[in-house]
Formats: structure tokens, C-alpha cells, sequence
């Protein structure tokens, strides 16, 4: 019995300690890495659509850790998109403020309001969360079309800035790719190893089971709305990106539809992972863009392939590409 | 002051609808344990497809009910042996209500492919009609509205509380396991709750076209209203749902009275945000159903 219980955690650790460094994985993100570099030199006609990709990328990987690691469903991350893509919109074009700081500025605020809000909110479990979550979606859309004096109504914020970093302009769609590769390489790096750390355990026991992750001296409030405030953060950077590179950020872009699709790219990709994320936001951003004749086909092709993957791919593209790999 | 009871009319007739949607999502949830957040969608479904009925057949709009009512019935039930049991063996709670996400845009979607991005209405169903009483416009059509919900409601008791299946339903909701073991064909009741679920949706949706515009993105909208008012008035509860419906219809009616129809989206939502955090079971549950 004694022997059991000492083996059982050797073997769980296993597959976690050739996760880390294996010369493979180390070719594999290197192969990877060199692709993204190039990526913009094969397919110039695709940036658009891949500095679209990769905006969503980030979110998506913020979300992953709420959703994913700590099994909190929220619905209402637009509502820190909108923070960051008004904020920084309205600081820079009203006050002229210097675009990197407002960005920095309103993702702490975004951080603010999550803790804010996470206290509260968290407290209710599954359904209950969701659906307050989709209040928040629902306020966010209607506050950036009701607040028409503040926000610029329905037909959104023209003419802001793109983001200046020193005395360079990220203006091109190039520069915006290169910009975003930069970004969520470094946020892909944070959460990847938060996933290997001590909190990304206690979040994924939290998910597991909050009342057993309790009793092991895990303070899931805490945790849970930590997570909670790196998601906002997320949002709240890509939403001030967005605003930039589209130079105009509407209610349109921040509305319950796009915060149903953010969910619906990390189920679709798979969450608890880094790669699955980027396919999500990859698929659901390229639907569209498949062709002319395609795109009105993509929402209802989008819905289709949801049902599908969950349904029988419990853990998304990327963790049916991986399972059958490793077969 | 006749203004102000105009104004709530209009949002008791809106409140009506959501608690005719609402009214489908908590039967399909105290049977099945899903929160179909899709039963808004296929309001809209059956709206538009209620007006090209009206076009192609040149029936009075009233006929429309009695072609999409039974026809939503069956749809309803296709859907839940072809999307639902499927991934209800599979997936856990929370992944389900993602599929009923997958759901509501593939219905979107459906319905921009097949009716385009224009909005659509059609006649009312007993004319350009109104009563007048003391100076308050009651449009004829919200009439049949309330109607619809009162002819529900008094159906859905009668079922449930007066007849054998309903005994099956009562079973089923309260215990699955013990109701299949009493030899009770659970999936079967399940797919009688989805059709009953899809009935309602087609009968909010015909009678509610002839007082709005509806187009393929009111189905988020319909679908958020409909939940919401689900949860606020409290799962599983009928009561819960209708109140839960009106008050939201209320309350939208009422805020946009004073402020712009977005502003009073936004105060509807954040005193149900509040109700929810204060009362989880909200205004009619039980505690028992929020532990689960």
C-alpha cells in the first residue's frame, strides 16, 4: 500500500520533467520560431489576417489560464477589451497621451477592475458565472454604444493613433506581426511556465476539486481571482492593440459575439495548452478569409465545427493532433 | 403618467417573449441538467421562417402558428437526438453549454445564409388593430403575446401536474438515476422537454414577428435575454420563468424610459448581475438546484 502511494506520484511527475527541456521539443520550438519569422516573407497577402490571429491569440492565451488551468468560464472578456481598446483610444486621442503608456495604464486599470470584480463575481460556481460573466459582455457592448458622447455611439472611435514605440511608428501590418510575435511570445512564455509552477497546480487542483484544493491550504479565492486579473490583463493589452493597428475601435468589436467567440477559439483549439489557443483564433480568424463565395458560409460552419469538437474532441484540435502523435 | 404605463406595456410585451424562451430553458434544463442558451436562437429561426411561410403560402399570419409550432416540435427533438445526447454522454456540464453556444451560431449562421442580413416583420395577426383604454395604445398584437404565454403556462401545468407523462417529467427532474431504475425511459422524456422547448420557441417567434424586426443577429439578443431571465427568476422553476421574464421586460421598458435603450440594457443587467450575487437561487429557486 505504502509502496503504491509512493510511485503514484513518481509516474505523474514523469511525463511533466521530459515536458521541460528534451532536445526535440527544443527543435520543435526552434522549427517554430523560424516559420513565424519568415511567415510574413511566404505569405504577404495573409498578414492582415494573421496580426488579427494573433491579437486574438493573446486574449484567447489569458482566458486559457481562467478557463483552463483554474476552470472558471467567463464569457465577458470583452469588457477588458474595451477597456483597453477605449482607454487607450480616448487617452490618446483626447489627452494625447504617449501610446505605450496608455496601453501599460489601462491594463493596469483592466487589473484594477478585475480584482475588483473577481472578489464578487468568483464566488458563484459553473452556470451562475457564466451567466453573470455574460452580463458583463452584454453591459460592455450596450455601455460603448449608449455612452455616445464618451465612446463616439454605434459607429465607434475614429482616427486613433498607431502605437509609437520610441520614434518608430507600428504602423504596417509587418511591423503590427512582428510587434504581436514579440507580445504573445513573451505572454506564451509567462503562461507556459505559470503551467509548470506551483500555481499552475494549485489552479488546476482548484478546478479539480475547489473543496479538496482547500484543504490542502490552497486559497482558491486568491488564486482564482489572480487568474482572473492575468486574463484582464490579456484582454486589456489586446484590446489596446486592436484599437491601434485598426486605428478605430467600435461596439461592434467588443461585442457578445466577439466574447462567445474568444470562448469558442479556446474550446476549439484546446485549452490547457499554449499551441491550442493560436489554432483556435487561427481557425476562427481564417474562416472568413477561406474565400469570397465561404465567408457568409463561416458563422454557421464556426457553430458546426464547435458542436463537433466538443463533442468528440474533449480536449480540442490540438489535444486530438497531440493524442494522436503520441500513438 | 399614461406615457409611463405605455411604456410598460410595450416592456411587459417584450417580457413576454423572454419568459416564453425562458420558459423553454428551464424545462429543458430540469430534465436534462443543459442550459440551452440556443433556445433564444431558435425563436428567431422560427420567426423568419414563419414570415417566408406567410409569403410563399399567402395564409394569414395566425396560420403560420399551426405549421411552425408542430414543425419546431420535431425539429427540436432531431436536434436533440442529432446534437444533444450525443454530446451530453460525452461532455461535463460546463462543456455543454459551450456545444449550446456551438448551436446559437450555427443558427446565426444558418439564418445569414438563408434570409441575408435584412430585417424581416410581418402583418399582425388580427390587423393594424389597437384597444384604447384611457388613453393607453394597447397594440393588438402584444395581446396575443400574453396569450401565447398564458396558454403556455396553463399547458405546461396541466402536463405536469395533471397527467402520467408529467408524473414521468417530475420523476426524471428530480432523480434520473432513481426515475430510470422505477422503469421510467429517461432519453425518452428528454426528447419529449427538447420538443415541448422547441414548440415554445416557434410559438414565441410567430407571435412576436408581427410586433418587431428580427434578423440574424437578434438571435444573441433573444438567446442572453432568455437565459438570463431563466437563472434570475430561478431554474427548473415555471413560476421562476415567467416571472424572471417579465421583470426583465419590465425593467428594459422601464430604464428606457428615462435613458437611451442601451444605457437601460446596461441598468436591466446590472440589477440582475446584483440579484444574482445577492440571491443565487434567484427570485423563485430552490437552494438545492444551485449546490448540485
Amino acid at each position: 500500500m505504502t509502496t503504491q502511494e509512493q510511485t503514484t506520484p513518481a509516474i505523474a511527475a514523469r511525463p511533466q520533467a521530459r515536458r521541460g527541456r528534451s532536445p526535440q521539443r527544443l527543435v520543435v520550438a526552434a522549427v517554430a520560431v523560424v516559420v513565424a519569422l519568415v511567415l510574413p516573407l511566404l505569405v504577404p497577402g495573409w498578414l492582415g489576417l494573421l496580426v488579427i490571429a494573433g491579437i486574438f491569440f493573446l486574449i484567447v492565451l489569458g482566458l486559457n489560464l481562467l478557463m483552463g488551468y483554474a476552470g472558471q468560464v467567463s464569457l465577458g472578456q470583452t469588457l477588458f477589451m474595451a477597456i483597453g481598446g477605449y482607454g487607450a483610444g480616448l487617452l490618446t486621442l483626447r489627452w494625447h497621451w504617449p501610446t505605450l503608456v496608455a496601453m501599460i495604464v489601462m491594463a493596469v486599470v483592466s487589473a484594477a477592475v478585475a480584482a475588483g470584480l473577481g472578489t464578487v463575481f468568483l464566488r458563484l460556481r459553473g452556470y451562475y458565472l457564466a451567466l453573470a460573466t455574460l452580463g458583463l459582455a452584454v453591459i460592455t457592448e450596450s455601455l460603448a454604444s449608449g455612452l455616445t458622447g464618451f465612446t463616439g455611439g454605434p459607429s465607434g472611435l475614429v482616427g486613433v493613433p498607431s502605437l509609437r514605440l520610441g520614434t518608430f511608428d507600428v504602423f504596417s501590418d509587418q511591423a503590427n506581426y512582428y510587434l504581436l510575435l514579440v507580445v504573445c511570445g513573451l505572454g506564451a512564455w509567462f503562461v507556459g511556465n505559470l503551467q509548470r509552477s506551483q500555481t499552475g497546480r494549485a489552479l488546476s487542483a482548484i478546478a479539480a476539486d475547489p473543496a479538496a484544493a482547500t484543504m490542502l491550504g490552497i486559497n482558491a479565492a486568491r488564486y482564482k481571482t489572480s487568474a482572473f486579473v492575468v486574463s484582464a490583463v490579456y484582454a486589456s493589452l489586446g484590446g489596446s492593440l486592436y484599437a491601434f493597428y485598426l486605428r478605430f475601435i467600435s461596439p461592434e468589436v467588443v461585442g457578445v459575439t466577439v466574447a462567445l467567440s474568444i470562448v469558442i477559439m479556446l474550446a476549439l483549439g484546446g485549452a490547457r495548452t499554449i499551441v491550442g489557443p493560436l489554432l483556435g483564433a487561427l481557425v476562427i480568424q481564417g474562416l472568413p478569409e477561406v474565400g469570397q463565395s465561404f465567408a457568409s458560409w463561416s458563422p454557421f460552419v464556426a457553430g458546426v465545427v464547435l458542436i463537433l469538437v466538443i463533442t468528440y474532441l474533449p480536449r480540442g484540435i490540438w489535444g486530438a493532433i497531440k493524442k494522436a502523435v503520441q500513438r | 403618467m399614461s406615457g409611463l404605463i405605455q411604456v410598460l406595456i410595450g416592456g411587459l410585451a417584450d417580457g413576454g417573449v423572454y419568459a416564453l424562451i425562458a420558459l423553454g430553458v428551464s424545462l429543458v434544463y430540469s430534465i436534462s441538467r443543459i442550459i440551452n442558451l440556443a433556445q433564444g436562437g431558435f425563436v428567431v429561426l422560427a420567426a423568419l421562417l414563419a414570415v417566408s411561410i406567410q409569403q410563399w403560402l399567402g395564409v394569414p399570419p395566425l396560420v403560420t402558428v399551426v405549421i411552425v409550432v408542430p414543425l419546431f416540435a420535431l425539429l427540436m427533438a432531431v436536434v436533440e437526438r442529432l446534437v444533444m445526447a450525443p454530446a451530453a454522454a460525452r461532455a461535463t456540464p460546463d462543456r455543454m453549454l459551450l456545444v449550446t453556444v456551438g448551436l446559437l451560431q450555427a443558427i446565426g449562421g444558418l439564418l445569414l445564409l438563408v434570409w441575408g442580413n435584412l430585417p424581416y416583420t410581418m402583418q399582425p395577426f388580427s390587423g393594424d388593430t389597437a384597444i384604447t383604454i384611457g388613453g393607453v395604445r394597447i397594440v393588438s398584437q402584444y395581446l396575443w403575446i400574453i396569450g401565447a404565454l398564458v396558454v403556455t403556462v396553463a399547458a405546461l401545468w396541466f402536463l405536469v401536474q395533471r397527467t402520467s407523462l408529467g408524473l414521468t417529467m417530475r420523476a426524471t427532474a428530480s432523480n434520473p438515476e432513481a426515475a430510470a431504475l422505477q422503469g421510467i425511459n429517461v432519453g425518452r422524456v428528454r426528447l419529449i422537454a427538447f420538443s415541448l422547448a422547441g414548440a415554445m420557441a416557434a410559438l414565441a417567434g410567430t407571435t412576436v414577428i408581427p410586433a418587431t424586426f428580427l434578423q440574424f443577429s437578434t438571435v444573441t439578443p433573444y438567446a442572453v435575454a432568455g437565459f438570463i431571465a431563466a437563472v434570475a427568476g430561478g431554474l427548473g422553476s415555471t413560476a421562476g420563468a415567467v416571472v424572471g421574464g417579465l421583470v426583465l421586460g419590465l425593467l428594459q421598458g422601464l430604464f428606457s424610459r428615462y435613458t437611451s435603450g442601451d444605457l437601460a440594457q446596461v441598468i436591466a443587467m446590472a440589477v440582475l448581475i446584483v440579484l444574482l450575487l445577492v440571491r443565487p437561487t434567484g427570485l423563485l429557486g430552490k437552494t438545492s438546484e444551485v449546490r448540485r
